[in-house]
Parts: C-alpha cells; structure tokens; sequence
C-alpha cells in the first residue's frame, strides 16, 4: 500500500512537467498576444513593444518557460500577467469557493443519484425506473445556462428562498480560514452566516449537479441490475435476507466500483471549475478566472491554473483507487499496479 | 479609450428570462421606498449603494491599470491635478487649484490645494504629484520597475511630450514639455494620473495595487476577488463629503442575472447594459435608466492598399450601400446615432456642414460600375465576436451590412475570431476589411484621429485598420496638436473631417449611447461620456 502510494506520488512529478509544457505549448500556439489583449483597440506599436519587454515576452520561448520552470520548482508560479497578482494567490482565493461548489453539487449528485439508480434497478420496467431513467435523460440534456436562470426566476426572483449571486452577502463576511464558507462560519461561531452561506449554495450547486446526478443513476442502475442477476444475490435472496440488507449489504457494495470510478471522474471535471454556473451565479471560482487568463493569454495564469486543475484531479483519482481497496477486499493495491 | 467589458450576449433564453424576471421582481425591492415612487428631494447622508458590472478589477493602481472596471473603483479612491467637468470632458480644477501655461505652450505651472491628506494620512504635495506622475516617466526612478507596466502613460505616448516634472516648492508642480501639445492638460484628467500616496506606494509596493491609498471621497475597505470591492466614506474629504456610507462594486458577470438583480433591489445600479435590455429598463416602473450620447465610434475600415478598395469609386460605394439608420434601429434598438464623421457629434469641432453620403444603393451600383468592379465581386469581412461598448452585437451588423453589399452586387465573405486572436490578425493588417471602434479618453478630438488615421498609426501593429497614408491629413494633426489656441484648432480638426470625408478610408457607422441604469430610490448619479464612473454626489433614499 505505502509502496503504491510512493510510486503514484513519484509519477505526479512528470504528469505534471507533462502538463506545464502542454499548457505552455497550447496557450503560444493560439494566435493572440496578452499584450495586445491588454491594449484592446488602443494597442499601438510603442505601447506594445514597451508593454512586451516589461513583461518579458519579447524572450525566447524557450527561455520564458525556463525561467517558469526553475521558479516553479522554488514553489513560485509568477505572477498572473493581467492582474500582477502571485498566481499560486490568485488560485488560492479561488479554489475554495471551486471545492465548497463542487463538493455541494457532488453531494446532491451521489445522494440522489445511488438511491435512484438502485431503485430503478430494483423495479426495473416500473414507474420509477421510467421516472429515473427519463428524468437522467433530461437531467444530461438541459442546458445549464438555462437551468440556472429558470432556478434563480423561480427560487430568488419568484419566492426569494435563495439569493439571487454570490458567495455571502457582504455583512455576513466571517474571517476566512479555510476558504470554504460553510466551514469558515462555523468556527467563527455564526449560525446566522452559516445560512447564508448555505443559502447561497443551493441553487448553484443544484444547477451544476444535475448532469453528475444523472450520470451517477444511470451507471448504478446499470450496475446493480448486473449484480442483481448473480447467484450469490440469487443466495441471499433464498436466505430470506430483508431487501434492505439484500440490497445494501450484498449488491450495492459489489456494484459500487464503477459507480465510484464515474464519482471520481465527475467531481474531479467539477473541481477544474465550473464555467457556466460560476457565471450565471456570479460564484468567483477557478473555471470562470482560467477562461478569463486564456482569453487575455495571461500564460502565467493559465500554466499554474492547468497544473493545479491536473493536480487535483490526479489526487480525486488516487483516492478512488484506494478507496476501491476498502470497498472490496479482493482488490489489492501493489507498486506494480498502474 | 476605456475598455469596457460587456457580458455576454442576451440569448433568446435569458431574454425570456429577463421578461420573466421583471414581472416577477416586480418594483418591491428592498431598496424601494415608500410605494417604489421618490420620496424625498433633498439628499440624505448613509446607506450603502450596491453597484452591478460584469466583471471585477483588475488592480487598484492607476497608473499600472487598463480596464474600465478597475478605472470605475479609482474613480473614487483617487483624484487628480484637473478633472473633467461632472458632465462634460471640459477641464475643471481638482487637486491643483488654478494653473499657467507659458506663452511657448511647453511648460505648465500647478498650484496645489493645500491641507489636503491621504486616506493613510500622508500630506498631499509636490512631492506626491511627482512622485506619482513621475515614476512612469522616468526609467531611472526607484518605483519605475515596481508594480508592472505603465501601459496606460506608453500608449498616450506621455514621455514624448514631457521633457521633465519638477516640484518648484512644496504646492507648486511644474511639467517641462518637449514641444507644445494642447490635449496634455486633457490628458492630465485621465485615470493614468491620479495621484497616489507615495507612502503606501512605498510600504506595499508590487502589492499596492490591492491596497490603494488616495485622497478621493472614499476610502478602500475590502476587496473579495470576482465579487466585491467595498469602499466607505471618507469622512475627513476636502471637498463637499459624499452622502454614501458605502459603495459595494458587485460583480455579477451574466448580464440578465445583473439586471434581475437590480430589479430585485439586490444591487441599486448598474451598467453594461444591452440595447435590449435598456428597453425594458425604460418599461420598468422602479428603475432609472441613464442614456448620453457615447464618445465613440464603430466603424467598416477598408483596406486602401488593397483590392477593391484602392479605388475611391469603390470606398463612396461602400458609403452609399449600407443603410446606418436601419442598423441603428434595429441592432442598437435606437440606443445611438448613425456616425457620419470619425467623431461623434457632441465633440468640440464637430464639422456639422459635412454631409453624410447617405444611404442610395443606386448610386452604389453605378459607382461599382464606374469603378470596373463586376458584380458578384467577393471580400472577406472580419467581425469581431462579442459586443464592444460602441457595438452591441458585431456579427449581426456585419451580416446586416453582407445584406446591404449584396444588393448592390458585393459578395461578402464575413469571418470572425475570439477577442484576442481578432485583435492580433487585425492589427497586423492581415484582414481585407474589418468591423472595430473606439472609445474616446479625454475628450480631445485628437484621441480619435492621430491614433485611428494617421499615417504614424499604420505601423504594425497597426491601429489604422485602413492603411491610410495621407499626408495631408498627417500635417493637419500635427498642427493641431501644437496649438494652444481653441479657435484655430477647431478650424484643424473641421479640415481633418473634410480630408477623412474625401478619401473615405472608413465607412462610419455608429456612435453608441452610453446606457447606465439605478433603481428610482438613488438620486444624483450623472453619467459621464468618458465612463467615469463618480459616485461622490450620489444619494439613497432610505428603505422604510
């Protein structure tokens, strides 16, 4: 186990050497010059050329990521061209705000999605497998934009349950410790700010869960209605075992790896940002301010935004597979394993 | 120019949204008073005004910034030497009380207010204007190389028109010009040259663009990255004391969820605002919308260099095809003026005896003929891909104006880009012809012509999208730029328009209104044509 864990740790170092120079790569390529793009319409030659030289673009390429390279290996991602802001700060202020929304929506997603999926497994041909099985159809189908505006008509402008955008309302702002609201208001011993930030959760998270929650009840339906035609289930069925038991203890646990593997891949693309729900619900995450760093070509911005993104979902991955080793002993994690 | 970042487009959802939404927002918002109706006519001191853009600062440092959205939280963090008019882009003394020019035009004499402080407490001197203005002129100074690029001083090309800044005694600042340029003092108004604490300047430095100090009506409080800015008053202000407790920039990036939230009464004003939805702002009983006239233009710039439009037959035709009051109706929803010359009409020198080509496709064809082009003759039209504050919906004019040519027997090929790859292909002159503006920043018809049309500016990367090489024109601005005397400059610029109306580089198409909206609970907002943004006389009636 430890040995496996030091091996995929080790592979972290060119996974993510592998992304930076893809990242570094793909943003030159595109034509484009954040120069220009900070000029806009006003871009003279002086003005570019004076701009180009402060910023250091007028080096070579290879020199530029060179020297990203050797500050990244000090822990020092630059600082963000548009803004002059440290990058690793600028994604530290955002992050949090990525993973509170992330972990909502996952949290709806996985919370609905399993039980739907095993109960449209369990009757299967029935109302509630056709209820299921039309509802993730739609789920997957309805365009986020407009999902996302129809719950703040319905939920913030229509019955004022839930605000209309943003994080918190100013006045509830609490001393930031982990970055995650949530969390923040509770050690500041502010149920008030707790709800609010709550409050605000809801429909954003509801909006950007609704395709993971229709991915993650199909895949267990699917699943389970596999483990279902097994003869042990065949067994625990003649044991005279409670449904309950049945389902829980006997198919559900066996039919949970690949839903775990659909889980991981979903909240590993929600933790790389959110571009449509950030912008709708004005929710100042990471997805919104990387496409905002390509469309400005602020590579500096962009590398540490992709590395930390690839970071991440690295991490999401290897904790489902060692997750798998505790949902089924059969499986056992050696170096060899890749 | 200011650039301006619009949301995103109104789909045909969130128009439906939007309708929706105002019908059930309703006027009832928090920030109504009594009825929704106004209840009070003299100002009333506190409160907090929320206002709505589409996306945060960048930086908080004048002098290193080039978005409007950061210029409109500096707006009222910081002051000037001279500042424009409430209204108009006028000069008006702000922190220098009164000024001389000397007979040769190249050197200007500040006299500073006195007992003026910074929010941190630094005392306002000679010492703070040079300190602020000089760091970005001079290379050598110890804070030039701190805090990044001062793009803003580089592209008014400041250090070519300033020799040297010396602070005669500690109220008296005098500026050392290279050679006489009347639109300096105009230029002396603009976001670039607000003055600074050189304290906090020197305490925080590469970090000060997040912890601004200035001597403006308000203080900075709090700055939440893609969300809010708050600022409070600042009690101890020179001037006449802002009535807001508080000003909260909010930034809510999708243009119909700002718009709810206005209605609402979540924020209280707003801008960035569609042609689409300034109209139902206009229906919306709890709401205020702002409408002046824009300084700026849009534009078809045409290649001289290249076929068909190295002939002026052909250029006149261009003008005689498209039909602008059918754009202005229809794609700016009546919310601008059909453009007839490269500035708009309520600039000084505006040459009102110029008469537009007008729309008459006859006369398009009979021009085409004369000029040898056969009909079905085929250019490639590039369009930019999102709005830009002088145009609401780019692609739905050029395709407007593919209509227009065809029925004169043009056949245009429209291309389009993402922002940045438009301006790089733009700028260095690959295009045919292409669809792009400008927004003006100090008022000063020169800020239109010599960065737009003249010969200098078609140097790659160019912003003479025209390739207009006149020399004619070339000295007329540089004279313009010499005198001091208003009279005679305005006779130059009316002389620029006649030579820009002859050889028809562009075909102007609109100047878009400037659209800014508040619920009908906020009194004294004056929009400014140059987009500042001041909030200093700005009042909330008080929620009941």
């Amino acid at each position: 186990m430890v040995g496996y864990l030091g091996r995929r740790i080790a592979l972290l170092v060119p996974t993510l050497l592998g992304v930076s120079v893809l990242a570094f790569s793909l943003i030159h390529l595109v034509p484009g010059d954040p120069a220009a793009v900070m000029l806009g319409e006003r871009a003279n030659a002086r003005a570019i050329a004076e701009l180009r030289h402060e910023l250091g673009l007028d080096r070579p390429l290879p020199v530029q990521y060179w020297i990203f390279l050797t500050s990244a290996l000090h822990g020092d991602l630059g600082r963000s061209i548009k803004t002059r802001e440290k990058v690793s700060v600028e994604m530290a202020q955002r992050f949090p705000a990525t993973f509170e929304l992330a972990l909502a929506a996952m949290m709806i997603a996985v919370g609905l999605g399993v039980p739907f999926g095993v109960l449209a497994a369990r009757r299967r041909g029935g109302w509630m497998d056709a209820m299921v099985m039309t509802g993730s159809l739609v789920g997957v189908s309805l365009p986020i934009f407009w999902l996302g505006l129809l719950l703040l008509l319905w939920f913030s402008v229509g019955v004022s349950w839930f605000p209309l955008a943003g994080r918190a309302d100013p006045a509830m702002a609490v001393p930031a410790v982990t970055g995650l609201l949530t969390v923040d208001t509770l050690l500041a011993g502010r149920p008030d700010a707790f709800v609010d930030a709550l409050k605000h959760l809801v429909l954003p998270a509801l909006a950007l869960g609704t395709i993971p929650l229709s991915v993650i009840s199909r895949i267990t339906r699917s699943s389970v209605l596999e483990v279902l035609r097994l003869d042990f289930v065949r067994t625990a069925w003649a044991k005279g075992l409670a449904e309950r038991v049945v389902l829980a203890k006997h198919v559900l646990k066996n039919a949970f790896i690949p839903v775990l593997t659909v889980i991981g891949l979903q909240f590993g693309y929600l933790l790389g940002g959110a571009i449509i729900t950030e912008t709708i619900f004005a929710w100042p995450g990471l997805g919104r301010w990387l496409l905002l760093s390509v469309q400005a070509r602020d590579f500096r911005a962009v590398q540490g935004g992709v590395m930390l993104v690839a970071l991440v979902f690295v991490i999401v991955n290897l904790v489902v597979d060692l997750l798998y080793a505790v949902i089924d002993p059969r499986i056992r994690l050696t170096p060899d394993e890749s | 120019m200011r650039p301006i970042r619009q949301g995103s487009r109104v789909h045909g959802a969130s128009a439906l949204a939007l309708a929706l939404g105002l019908v059930l927002g309703g006027c009832g918002g928090a920030a109504s008073g009594k009825g929704g109706g106004r209840i009070a006519s003299q100002p009333v001191s506190g409160g907090t005004l929320v206002w709505g853009r589409g996306s945060d600062a960048v930086g908080l440092d004048p002098a290193h910034e080039t978005d409007g959205e950061s210029y409109k939280v500096c707006d009222n963090i910081y002051e000037n030497l001279v500042a424009y008019d409430s209204a108009t882009t006028q000069v008006i003394p702000e922190l220098a009380t009164s000024w001389e020019i000397s007979p040769d035009g190249k050197s200007y004499t500040f006299h500073l207010r006195q007992g003026v402080r910074f929010h941190d407490g630094t005392a306002f001197n000679a010492a703070a204007v040079v300190f602020s203005l000089d760091r970005q002129h001079t290379k050598t100074h110890p804070f030039h190389a701190v805090g990044g690029p001062y793009t803003y001083w580089d592209s008014m090309s400041m250090s070519d028109i300033i020799d040297h800044i010396l602070a005669a005694d500690d109220s008296t600042v005098v500026f050392h010009l290279k050679r006489p340029n009347a639109p300096f003092l105009a230029n002396l108004a603009m976001d670039f040259a607000m003055i600074v604490s050189p304290t906090a300047v020197a305490k925080d430095r590469d970090d000060y663009f997040k912890h601004p100090v200035g001597t403006g009506p308000f203080r900075f409080v709090e700055w939440v990255k893609d969300d809010r800015i708050v600022l409070e008053r600042n009690a101890d202000y020179w001037g006449q004391k802002p009535y807001l407790d508080r000003v909260v920039f909010k930034s809510i990036p999708e243009n119909t969820v700002r718009l709810l939230a206005l209605t609402k009464g979540d924020v209280q004003g707003m801008d960035g605002i569609s042609p689409l939805e300034a109209r139902r702002i206009q229906n919306s009983a709890g709401l205020e919308l702002y409408r002046i006239p824009g300084m700026n233009v849009a534009y078809l710039a045409m290649r001289m260099d290249m076929k068909p439009f190295d002939k002026l037959e052909v250029r006149q035709a261009m003008n005689y095809a498209i039909d602008k009051r059918s754009l202005v109706d229809g794609l700016y929803m009546g919310f601008g003026t059909p453009a007839v010359n490269p500035i708009p009409p309520t600039m000084w020198s505006y040459d009102k005896a110029i008469a537009d080509y007008g729309y008459d496709p006859a006369k398009a064809k009979a021009l085409l003929a004369q000029a040898g082009v056969a009909p079905g003759t085929k250019f490639t039209l590039y369009a930019m891909s999102a709005s830009r504050p002088y145009m609401p919906e780019p692609l739905k004019v050029a395709e407007a104006i593919q209509a227009n040519l065809r029925a004169v027997g043009l056949d245009v090929d429209i291309r389009t880009m993402e922002w940045g790859a438009y301006l790089d292909y733009i700028q260095h002159l690959k295009h045919q012809a292409c669809i792009i503006g400008w927004q003006g920043d100090n008022g000063d018809p020169d800020n239109f012509f010599y960065p737009l049309l003249d010969k200098e500016a078609a140097r790659i990367p160019a912003q003479n999208y025209s390739n207009y090489q006149s020399d004619a024109l070339h000295q007329v601005l540089v004279q313009a730029q010499s005198s001091s005397d208003p009279a005679t400059r305005t006779q130059l610029y009316e002389k620029a328009q006649e030579i820009v109306h002859a050889d028809l580089p562009w075909v102007p198409l609109a100047h878009m209104d400037l659209l800014n909206a508040t619920r009908k609970t906020v009194h004294g907002f004056v929009p400014h044509p140059t987009s500042k943004l001041r909030l200093k006389g700005v009042w909330v009636e008080p929620s009941t």
